[in-house]
């Protein structure tokens, strides 16, 4: 009795996994995972999406002043001023003539669209930006989304820059800020009134570099090709780089330095006073895992992006 | 007497080796869930692109070709620095014409057409190399649905001048169509989620699959091209970059749909043939690997796990009969000593190259997690694939003996359309 108790325990158990298996197998049809076929990659994406929705209002959500987000929500269109509340609430759309921001706006809520110039003294906290023209701004600005310029975006206080600040001509910034990621075809940081100095290479190196340990670039080097380091690499003053500098650890770049190329790291980046990153009409990047400091005056040409945060510090 | 010997030493080596997968698997495993995933280059933006060239192999692909072409056009990339090579391969069917209709539309298009007795991918490949314009060559199979992106995710790997050769994820499209189908894709996941993710993660030796990815093209000029006696021309070139010093990439983002086999009989034919490729290519790399300079001690084991994978499930065939045979002879205690350790290997590594950890695993970052329901069901392919790998090794034994020139078998298409995941 006994024995056959357990055996039909044991043909019970033996397949009660594949029961289970058969009837999701019955249940779920098991659809192809989702890949978007669509998609590609814009530094502006934020921007360029808040944007088209933006376009695509009918004139009825126009007139009743609602916008379909993930949500419906609320907007408002400027007629001669800018509301002189403390908090602004509802999304703001600028569809024409010259404002200023009174004094007393410190927060807006939601995105907000300038069709024109802006220059803005307040310090502002706000979820989300973008200016048709150039935007300006005096005061320390505290971004929680994302910034952005159809043209010049200049920056003189102190800022948390967000998710993304990105315009598409030149992004200045003049003071300490953070960051998660900046681009534009020419970010330039101008921490100090110093010129940048003329570099003069003595040695050169005509070939890529694969190094398996730390390794440093001597000072008034020219490096024609790449360099890949399998720990970190030190790059020394006046030194020129051709092609990109690639690392699984740290790559710290002191002053007076020219990287044609791109910069990769697998953890952070540091970067030095009277530093350019890529060339005038390219397109180059500065990608870290972890940070990126910024300790002077810099140009890149393109983008910076790390997924812990930059800062910029004047030393 | 001796045999039993013989028996009871194969199945303690073959308990070492199972045990060393076991742990490769949980440390992959591992690495997905818990640990921090090392960074791929794709966030990197770089104008000037580089220039490539997309070579897509096809014999007789009438069905399928125009989904590849048409999404290939759509795709965000610089024409100035795209050319796009299909290489009709001896075709009888209408696929010359048709890849002639899209040139003369697209001059960036410029297919060749091959008459000649040596078809096969890797002859196909090495006479478009000899015509590509690009410094990067990318691949893609016929029945391959690119999306718009992906060119400019492989290709941001080889700003890295150690990369020699970049994998992207392979997504079956045809999920649902049957049993078969449900089951590859979860291979799918757990093959590239778990196993090429784990291994770029942590340095080792990501393979090179022959589609969705690219290598340099004058690292394999100088290299000496593809290897035609070689059915598996993805492992092979996998083996001779980081034999020669280079590293393989994996993106992971950079996916790209194809369609699975919706046959027994067609994943019969083509796993023989993987398995008689993939084991070419362990014959000739074992001792180059294990000699190489470039590699360290971690990723020499790591490889020739890789080059074993189609080994092991002979191995554990021979295993289980002589586990068996000693069992009914009474030699064998299943609670003693090192027999304990042999099954509690083999139980570990069940389904070996499709472990039951990594598919669980890859399931749950998908976002599939009900499919974890579906495992047991991979018994079927385990005692499936055991047979045919086996054969598959047979015949690569039977290559490198005779020397045989290898031909090449087409897989066939079922052209599904699901989800209009098609219309591109």
């Amino acid at each position: 009795m006994d024995f056959y108790v357990l055996l039909i325990a044991f043909i019970i158990l033996a397949l009660f996994p594949f029961l289970l298996a058969l009837d999701q197998f019955h249940t779920d049809k098991g659809e192809a995972l989702g890949i978007n076929q669509d998609y590609i990659v814009d530094p502006r994406y934020f921007a360029k999406s808040f944007i088209a929705y933006a376009k695509k209002l009918t004139r009825e959500d126009f007139n009743e002043r609602k916008i379909k987000l993930r949500d419906e929500e609320r907007f408002l269109i400027l007629d001669n001023t800018f509301p002189h509340d403390e908090i602004i609430r509802p999304i703001v759309l600028e569809i024409g003539g010259n404002y200023n921001l009174p004094k007393e706006v410190k927060t807006l809520k939601k995105e907000v669209v300038f069709k024109d110039s802006m220059i803005i003294d307040n310090d502002l906290t706000m979820k989300a930006m973008h200016g048709e023209e150039d935007l300006t701004f005096n005061g320390d600005i505290n971004v929680q989304r994302w910034l952005d310029s159809e043209n010049n975006l200049t920056l003189n206080g102190v800022n948390n820059l967000g998710v993304s600040t990105t315009c598409n001509n030149t992004l200045t910034i003049t003071n300490n800020s953070s960051f998660k990621r900046l681009y534009a075809p020419k970010v330039q940081i101008r921490l100090t009134d110093d010129l940048p100095s003329t570099i003069t290479t003595t040695s050169t190196i005509d070939e890529d570099l694969i190094e398996k340990k730390d390794y440093v670039v001597n000072s008034h080097t020219h490096l024609t090709k790449s360099i890949k380091g399998h720990k970190s690499i030190e790059i020394m003053p006046y030194t020129i780089i051709d092609g990109n500098v690639f690392a699984d650890g740290d790559i710290i770049i002191h002053d007076h330095v020219h990287i044609k190329g791109n910069v990769f790291s697998q953890t952070l980046v540091k970067i030095g006073n009277d530093v350019t990153i890529g060339e005038k009409d390219t397109t180059r990047s500065v990608v870290c895992r972890y940070t990126i400091e910024i300790l002077g005056n810099c140009t890149i040409y393109g983008l910076a992006r790390c997924e812990e945060g930059g800062t910029i510090q004047k030393m | 007497m001796g045999m039993v010997l013989v028996m009871k030493v194969y199945l303690t080596i073959l308990a070492f080796l199972l045990l060393l997968y076991t742990v490769r698997h949980f440390v992959f495993s591992h690495n997905r869930l818990l640990s921090k995933q090392k960074m791929y280059y794709n966030d990197i933006i770089s104008n000037p692109p580089q220039k490539v060239t997309v070579i897509v192999p096809m014999h007789n692909e009438e069905d399928v070709i125009h989904f590849c072409l048409d999404s290939l056009i759509k795709i965000d990339y610089d024409k100035n620095y795209l050319q796009i090579i299909p290489v009709d391969d001896n075709s009888t069917d209408k696929t010359g014409e048709i890849v002639d209709g899209y040139a003369a539309k697209y001059p960036y298009i410029q297919p060749i057409h091959r008459h000649c007795e040596n078809r096969g991918k890797p002859a196909g490949l090495n006479d478009a190399i000899q015509v590509a314009t690009g410094d990067i060559i990318v691949v893609f199979d016929a029945d391959y649905r690119p999306n718009k992106n992906i060119l400019k995710s492989l290709t941001c790997a080889f700003l890295d001048p150690e990369v020699g050769a970049v994998m992207g994820r392979v997504v079956p499209y045809n999920t649902s169509s049957n049993l078969l189908t449900r089951l590859l894709n979860m291979e799918r996941s757990g093959g590239y989620q778990v196993d090429q993710q784990a291994r770029y993660n942590l340095n080792l030796v990501p393979q090179y699959g022959g589609t969705v990815g690219g290598f340099r093209r004058d690292v394999i000029l100088e290299l000496g091209g593809f290897n035609t006696a070689i059915l598996a021309e993805d492992t092979e070139l996998t083996f001779r970059l980081i034999t020669n010093g280079y590293r393989i990439a994996y993106a992971n983002t950079a996916e790209c749909y194809e369609e699975s086999p919706e046959t027994w009989s067609q994943r019969a034919k083509q796993i023989r043939r993987w398995s008689r490729g993939h084991n070419q290519v362990l014959f000739h790399y074992f001792n180059k690997t294990i000699t190489s300079p470039y590699l360290t001690f971690i990723q020499k084991t790591d490889s020739i796990l890789l080059l074993l994978t189609y080994a092991m499930p002979l191995f554990l065939l021979i295993g289980q009969i002589f586990s068996l045979a000693l069992f009914l002879m009474g030699k064998i205690d299943l609670f003693e000593g090192i027999w304990l350790l042999t099954y509690i290997g083999i139980f570990n590594s069940f389904g070996n190259f499709a472990p039951f950890y990594q598919i669980g695993t890859g399931l749950l970052l998908d976002g599939v997690e009900d499919d974890v329901l579906l495992l047991p069901l991979l018994l079927l392919n385990f005692y499936f694939y055991m047979y045919y790998i086996s054969r598959g090794f047979f015949d690569a034994i039977v290559d490198v003996c005779t020397r045989r020139t290898v031909t090449w078998d087409k897989t066939k298409r079922f052209v599904n359309d699901q989800s209009g995941k098609g219309e591109i």
